[in-house]
């Protein structure tokens, strides 16, 4: 849980109580949508620069704790400490008790570390509502609920017919039912490949993969995403090429990356992105020195299809990339969640 | 991610010894792997590393000893050395939570059994809905835990965050799925 690494991240002044204060200022700030895009996966498809775009526009309205993006919990860290964490709200001095609950009435948290100083006080402007009561709890738990409908509304349109249903529980169990289903899709769909395969060499398989890739790609592509369709067919037709040893150095070259990836999942830093943008060069050098076999090419624009990383100037490099249904899928979450 | 797929099926399909049953294991299990590195490598700025249902994921294919060979070849050995680290930290801290929650659940079905009733007696039939909408949803919860991988560590917020990355990743894994099965069958037939 996110509200388990703002503390370690806050210079420790104040204690326990600023502690305290910050995860629920910080997830008063603009509920849903910051958060929804640090933490999805789909909203790093969009990369950073989106966020930045957010980031520009929250200043206009609201200003909250410099905060970096907090990465989680490691496995075992059991973040049940993150959730008693609202509880002890404690002595604090909100200002809130003076201002009355008026529409539009921007209501001001400062931390009890007015106290402790030194420490960069937590501002949050936040709205309040009219007739809602200013102090901090309800504000964290309005902050709250908001995340947790946002969320919701945002599985609602991933899980096709939740839309009718209102109420928690009934969508709940609709997404319970479609995570089954998916499951049972995934183990016939792998049954069946798995029956299919041992006939099946991998060199042809991936020809038809391009075709197959592109076309759904090419119905599936909403939203304005750039995808240069008139290139995709052409390179699934000279993709028919297989070269043995383009695809064996394909594949230990991308075989490195699960190497490079799995180191970074214990680190904590920003090892990440300087490794993959160094791993890609790479990938890209195979690709050049086998002479742009298109063919290579479909490969690359299929890892980068999930491997949205994405920084401009990989993507320019890229061309046009692989888009499914998901990826057009993400981009409306997107959406939705800067709205 | 597909290029993933691949790679890793071919991996898996390198020791031709297997049954249909191993087989199949071996491709769920690649494509398993595949979805979390691929997820973990989507987010390299993002916040959280790699979503907690992948770490979840692959520790939970990496305590199955049978796998092993497989996953070493796939992750590498010093992925595959983490993942096992991670299976091994998970089981700890699975255990440890059963017992804690177990502890809670005892003190707080005493505590419930004495707020639910004063509330009943009390607040009037809209509280009693209220408490009975509340049961449904935990109880959904618990279910969703169960499915989602790596859920049990968490609640309330992070779930339904998790939820929607596994969602969207089995929904991409079974297009992909597809994919290659119509690419197989065309190929053949």
């Amino acid at each position: 849980m996110r509200h388990a690494s703002p503390p370690q991240e806050l210079p420790a002044a104040g204690g326990e109580i600023q502690a305290a204060l910050a995860p629920a200022t910080a997830s008063s700030a603009r509920a849903g949508a910051r958060r929804g895009g640090g933490g999805g996966s789909f909203t790093a498809l969009l990369g950073l620069p989106t966020s930045q775009a957010i980031e520009l526009l929250l200043p206009a309205r609201r200003r909250r704790p410099p905060q970096p993006p907090s990465p989680s919990p490691s496995p075992a860290a059991a973040p049940a400490p993150a959730f008693l964490r609202p509880a002890p709200r404690g002595p604090r001095r909100a200002l809130l008790h003076g201002k009355a609950a008026k529409k539009g009435k921007t209501a001001e948290e400062k931390p009890a570390g007015g106290d402790g100083d030194g420490e960069k006080p937590a501002y949050v402007h936040v709205r309040a509502r009219r007739g809602q009561a200013t102090d901090s709890h309800s504000l964290a738990e309005r902050a709250r609920r908001e995340k947790i409908n946002a969320r919701m509304e945002l599985l609602k349109e991933l899980v096709p017919g939740c839309s009718k249903v209102s109420g928690t529980a009934l969508v709940l169990d609709e997404i319970i039912n479609h995570v089954q289903s998916l499951q049972r899709q995934v183990e016939y769909l792998s049954m069946r490949l798995a029956a299919v395969n041992p006939r099946v060499d991998f060199g042809g398989l991936d020809s038809f993969l391009t075709t197959e890739c592109g076309r759904i790609a090419g119905f599936n592509c909403k939203n304005g995403i750039d995808l240069e369709q008139v290139t995709w067919p052409e390179m699934g037709v000279h993709g028919a090429r297989q070269l043995m040893q383009l695809q064996q150095q394909f594949w230990h070259g991308d075989l490195a990356h699960p190497h490079q990836v799995a180191s970074q999942w214990e680190k904590r830093g920003d090892g990440h992105p300087p490794v993959f943008s160094n791993s890609n060069p790479s990938l890209f050098g195979y690709d050049l020195t086998s002479s742009g076999k298109s063919f290579t090419q479909s490969y690359i624009f299929l890892t980068e299809f999930s491997c949205l990383s994405l920084t401009s100037h990989i993507s320019a490099w890229l061309g046009p990339r692989l888009l499914s249904l998901t990826l057009s899928c993400q981009h409306s979450l997107e959406k939705k969640m800067y709205r | 991610m597909a290029q993933l797929l691949l790679s890793l099926r071919e991996a898996g399909q390198a020791s031709k010894s297997m049954g249909l049953r191993e087989r199949r294991d071996a491709v769920r299990l690649s494509s398993d792997v595949a979805m979390a590195l691929a997820s973990a490598r989507a987010r390299p700025s993002a916040a959280p590393r790699s979503t907690a249902w992948a770490r979840a994921l692959v520790a939970r294919h990496a305590a199955e000893q049978r796998n092993e060979a497989l996953l070493r070849r796939i992750i590498g050995g010093a992925g595959y050395e983490m993942a096992a680290a991670a299976a091994r930290v998970r089981k700890e801290a699975r255990s440890r939570r059963i017992v804690r929650r177990s502890r809670r659940v005892c003190s707080g079905a005493a505590g419930r059994k004495r707020r639910s009733l004063p509330l009943a007696g009390g607040g009037g039939s809209r509280c009693s809905a209220m408490a009975a909408t509340r049961r449904m949803v935990r109880a959904r919860l618990q279910v969703l835990r169960s499915l989602v991988p790596g859920g049990e560590a968490m609640r309330g917020l992070s779930l339904l965050t998790e939820t929607l990355d596994y969602v969207v990743c089995l929904k991409t894994q079974v297009e992909l799925m597809q994919c290659l099965c119509k690419g197989s069958r065309s190929q053949l037939g």
